[in-house]
């Protein structure tokens, strides 16, 4: 049985509902992005989440749940997009030298400028349609927060 | 105390989030906050939860679960894709019998006397204990709000009440404990992953481990200090 991991950002809505849940890869690597997007998945079901985000590297795959079938059987991958580097605001200094948890905190702070600015007007065409509405009004009704404590995976 | 192993708490505490998870509408009722019973009645772990937490419960569940819009939008919807030809006349039929049960489920569900009938019935559950504020733990929520700590007068509640149980809960044998907690503003962590330094010492004082779902993952690794 595969294991339920912490989401690495979750945007939650005042209710505490999650939202979205994100899983990061700080590189595209096959293999890496295969088991994000089957452990996202399985995260999403065990949760109740039926809006995921993968990102690994400059690739952002965006996964729904229909919620037509249980235990995640109906979760689909809706499609994916290339993320810019330049799109990427710095991480947190308190991150710094740990790259995949920097990586993570650029992922972070984009998710919440785009809450913010509610604008994708520099995105390229096929980013701009895997977000469209759907993500930007629950970012926009969320808050975006780490999925949990960042200093113990520095820590390991 | 084991390192570098999987290790789970043998005593778990729960706050008004899980109750409410377990008492919401049956549709709506997360399965994690379900599991976390059954684990419990299986032996796996004792779980408990402040008794301030139902009656936080009790005003939570029909204002967390009423639908964001009710059906009349989807029902002025059908109507229009029917005259449009959009739909059949019986996709749109089917489509207001759904309705109706949906309609008649909500106002059911989210009765005060539903959710109160459902509140007793877990407040009675075998496998879970539910604990009073005590002197001690009214005394310990005066000296945590001295603290630079900014909560509400709520959630200065629980904390005290959970800190002062697991003092409690080692004084019986417990190494430490669990503490599934969903409400961001008593994680030990903001929103960047960093540690809240006055709650990540409180917790860790009397060897409170959070976690931030109902999942109760192994750990591998106790903080240093709980070795000894």
């Amino acid at each position: 049985m595969m294991k339920t991991s912490q989401p690495d950002i979750i945007v939650t809505s005042p209710d505490g509902e999650y939202l979205i849940i994100v899983e990061v890869k700080l590189k595209d690597i096959s293999i890496s992005v295969k088991n994000a997007i089957e452990q996202l998945k399985h995260t999403m079901a065990s949760i109740g989440c039926s809006v995921g985000l993968v990102v690994a590297g400059d690739r952002v795959i965006f996964l729904r749940d229909s919620l037509e079938k249980y235990n995640g059987e109906s979760i689909y991958v809706v499609g994916e997009a290339k993320l810019p580097h330049y799109l990427l605001p710095s991480a947190d200094e308190q991150w710094k030298g740990n790259p995949a948890i920097e990586f993570e905190s650029q992922v972070q702070r984009w998710l919440e400028k785009l809450k913010l600015t509610a604008s994708m007007e520099n995105f390229p065409s096929d980013l701009r349609n895997l977000l469209s509405e759907s993500i930007m009004s629950l970012l926009q009704i969320g808050e975006v927060r780490a999925g949990g404590p960042r200093w113990s995976k520095v820590a390991r | 105390m084991e390192q570098g192993c999987k290790v789970k708490p043998k005593a778990v505490l729960v706050e008004t989030n899980w109750v409410v998870d377990v008492i919401a509408p049956a549709y709506l009722q997360s399965p994690q906050a379900i599991q976390l019973l059954e684990r419990a009645q299986a032996g796996e772990f004792k779980l408990y939860v402040p008794a301030i937490c139902l009656a936080e419960a009790r005003e939570t569940v029909p204002r967390r679960f009423s639908p964001r819009s009710r059906s009349d939008d989807l029902r002025k919807f059908i109507k229009w894709a029917r005259d449009e030809g959009r739909v059949t006349p019986d996709e749109a039929d089917a489509a207001y019998q759904v309705f109706a049960q949906f309609d008649g489920l909500v106002a059911n569900e989210l009765t005060k006397v539903k959710v109160s009938e459902r509140l007793d019935e877990l407040a009675k559950h075998p496998s879970l204990n539910v604990f009073p504020l005590s002197e001690p733990m009214l005394e310990r929520q005066v000296s945590i709000g001295a603290m630079d700590i900014s909560l509400k007068p709520f959630d200065l509640a629980v904390l005290a009440a959970v800190i002062v149980k697991s003092e409690e809960l080692q004084q019986e044998g417990y190494d430490w404990v669990g503490f599934c907690e969903l409400d961001s503003d008593l994680q030990p962590w903001d929103k960047s992953g960093a540690r809240k330094r006055i709650l990540y010492d409180l917790y860790d004082d009397v060897r409170i481990l959070v976690y931030a779902d109902f999942l109760l993952e192994d750990v591998s690794e106790l903080p240093e200090s709980w070795t000894t």
